[in-house]
């Protein structure tokens, strides 16, 4: 697989913000929620090992929505830390040493409805690998009245960056834009680049464990072998 | 000794002159009154050579002569000024405005034309009110200045980073175009405005000591502040480059960087009590985490300064203000729902961005509360 250069990731992410800006899906604020990401990665150059944050302090925030069935406005927001560390490709078969991108769901006044994370198992942690969860720690204000105390099950699920994550944010809740964009050789080029670092190796895993028969899918892709 | 000049036509303002000088700091400002045509009162200026230029607004109020040969205001004669310094480069100089309150209110806000020729606007009131502040300012135009024209000998890609004082390694940071065409201006005063405009005055790659103190989540009153910007200058967050004694400033990304090595994460994604618990158990301080004027929390995940009260604030609890130009490198101002829903914000004359009336009617109507 191509690891792309930390560069290449901070164009990415400035075309994302561009893009994202341009089809009016974010609040204006989508600059200054990537600009440190950007500048990291920019300055890390050709480096294929790289890091980059969006912090839950300056979210991707997401254009205000009414939804039809809970009959109020929503609004989604999405976060990451993301580390990679090319060496791991070749020892773990994957090259994120770290990665948990959030998804939020908050109404205008500001509360959480739900949240979901993609992130990779912390250590000696039962779970996938990689995994989808439900609610998790909220490391704001909210903590106390939303912390969600029950963390299980995590899916097994196959890592997300904040390409993938917007993609699925835009589909799911702004279904005219993506009927329009989904199309454009602008945005696939994008979700390919994010597609073949985040799905390729994690999907080639699963295609060695399908054929291996040797274990049930499940217990491959746990974190600790059991 | 920097000699500068004060023009007014109103004599009686002529103390002006002596509350834009400083024995302290090397800075003599004469008062000269506008008594020719013009050009002719450009020419002078150019040959008298001026470290600064300070003028009044309306210089057409009284007739200086049987001849009344000061039918212009500051606008055309800083324009002259500025054409020969096009010309000349190695001869610019900063031009500033300092007129009455109420006449920059009532003549100089609405001259869209001419408010680029100016690189600073002070109100007669504030430099008599805060003198010493003006003339900080003021030396250190003068000296950006001369920074800035012996810039020109560098290379042309090489120009903004030198006089931004930034690492070659930082350099990435700045690649944005509306920043390099910076290096491409020929005179000083283009590349002081530009720096003034997209860097200095906006919250963005620097940030004002407020925003530090938001993105910090201290409170403002907090015992330790000063030592913790002592610690801020030991890690080389202050901004060093041209203008800087006359403003402070701290770099957005070095304040970045330092966070997740001090404290192993972003700054952002560490509430204010975590931010202020790794600051204090580093530094062996006793800072305070602050309070969010919304939630009454200090567990709040500050971004920012609110553009109207400059009090720590969330992004979730702020509305967008309406600016009209801002580039991709800049924070956009944000104002806080407290500030909208006692309308504090109007009083700063700043607007909310339409985008976000909805919000912003249903927190002044009561049905968001806090």
């Amino acid at each position: 697989m191509a690891i792309p250069k930390a560069k290449d990731m901070g164009d990415a992410l400035q075309y994302l913000t561009q893009f994202l800006t341009v089809n009016d899906l974010v609040q204006c604020d989508a600059w200054s929620a990537t600009s440190d990401a950007r500048q990291t990665l920019l300055s890390s150059r050709e480096n294929k090992s790289w890091t980059y944050t969006i912090t839950s302090s300056n979210p991707i925030i997401f254009k205000t929505i009414l939804h039809d069935k809970i009959g109020s406005e929503i609004i989604p927001r999405i976060y990451t830390d993301i580390t990679l560390d090319e060496s791991k490709l070749e020892q773990e078969g994957t090259p994120f040493a770290n990665i948990i991108s959030v998804l939020e769901i908050r109404s205008i006044e500001g509360n959480v409805l739900v949240r979901f994370h993609i992130d990779r198992a912390n250590a000696g942690q039962a779970g996938p690998l990689f995994h989808l969860q439900y609610g998790g720690h909220s490391p704001g204000s909210d903590r106390d009245r939303q912390d969600f105390e029950l963390r299980e099950p995590r899916w097994a699920h196959p890592p997300l960056d904040i390409i993938l994550l917007c993609e699925v944010v835009v589909a799911n809740f702004y279904t005219a834009t993506w009927s329009e964009i989904k199309r454009q050789k602008g945005w696939i080029e994008l979700v390919s680049m994010s597609q073949q670092l985040c799905l390729e190796p994690y999907f080639n895993n699963i295609q060695k464990h399908v054929d291996k028969k040797d274990s049930s899918l499940l217990n491959s892709l746990w974190a600790i072998s059991t | 000794m920097y000699k500068g000049l004060f023009i007014d036509d109103q004599k009686e303002d002529d103390y002006i002159a002596r509350y834009l000088s400083s024995k302290e700091q090397n800075l003599q400002v004469d008062f000269r009154m506008p008594d020719k045509e013009l050009l002719e009162l450009a020419e002078e200026v150019i040959k008298y050579k001026p470290a600064i230029l300070a003028l009044d607004y309306r210089l057409d109020e009284r007739p200086a002569g049987k001849d009344n040969p000061n039918r212009y205001k500051a606008g055309p004669l800083a324009q002259q000024l500025r054409d020969h310094a096009v010309e000349m480069p190695a001869e610019d100089f900063p031009i500033i405005l300092v007129s009455h309150e109420g006449k920059i209110r009532q003549f100089f806000d609405p001259d869209l034309t001419v408010k680029d020729l100016f690189d600073r606007v002070y109100s007669k009131e504030s430099v008599t009110d805060e003198q010493a502040r003006h003339v900080k300012e003021i030396v250190s135009l003068v000296k950006g200045y001369s920074q800035i024209i012996k810039s020109l000998e560098i290379a042309k890609d090489r120009r903004l980073m030198h006089l931004l004082d930034i690492a070659e390694e930082e350099g990435s940071n700045f690649e944005h175009q509306d920043l390099q065409i910076i290096n491409g201006y020929m005179a000083p005063h283009q590349i002081a405005r530009d720096i003034f405009k997209k860097i200095i005055d906006r919250q963005g790659l620097l940030l004002d000591k407020d925003n530090v103190v938001a993105v910090l989540g201290v409170d403002s009153k907090a015992i330790d502040l000063d030592n913790l910007f002592i610690k801020l200058a030991e890690n080389k967050i202050n901004y060093s480059g041209v203008f800087s004694d006359g403003w402070d400033r701290w770099w957005a990304h070095r304040i970045s960087n330092y966070g997740k090595k001090l404290c192993g994460k972003a700054f952002g994604n560490l509430n204010a009590e975590e931010r202020v618990t790794c600051l204090n158990n580093s530094y062996n301080l006793k800072l305070s985490p602050a309070k969010s004027r919304w939630t009454a929390r200090v567990d709040s995940l500050y971004a920012f300064a609110c553009s109207s009260c400059r009090q720590p604030t969330e992004i979730e609890y702020s509305v967008q203000a309406y600016e009209p130009i801002s580039y991709e490198f800049m924070q956009k101002r944000r104002i806080c729902w407290t500030c909208v829903q006692t309308g504090e914000y109007a009083e700063k004359s700043l607007r909310i961005n339409t985008a976000d009336m909805f919000i912003a009617k249903k927190i002044q109507n009561g049905e968001i509360k806090n």
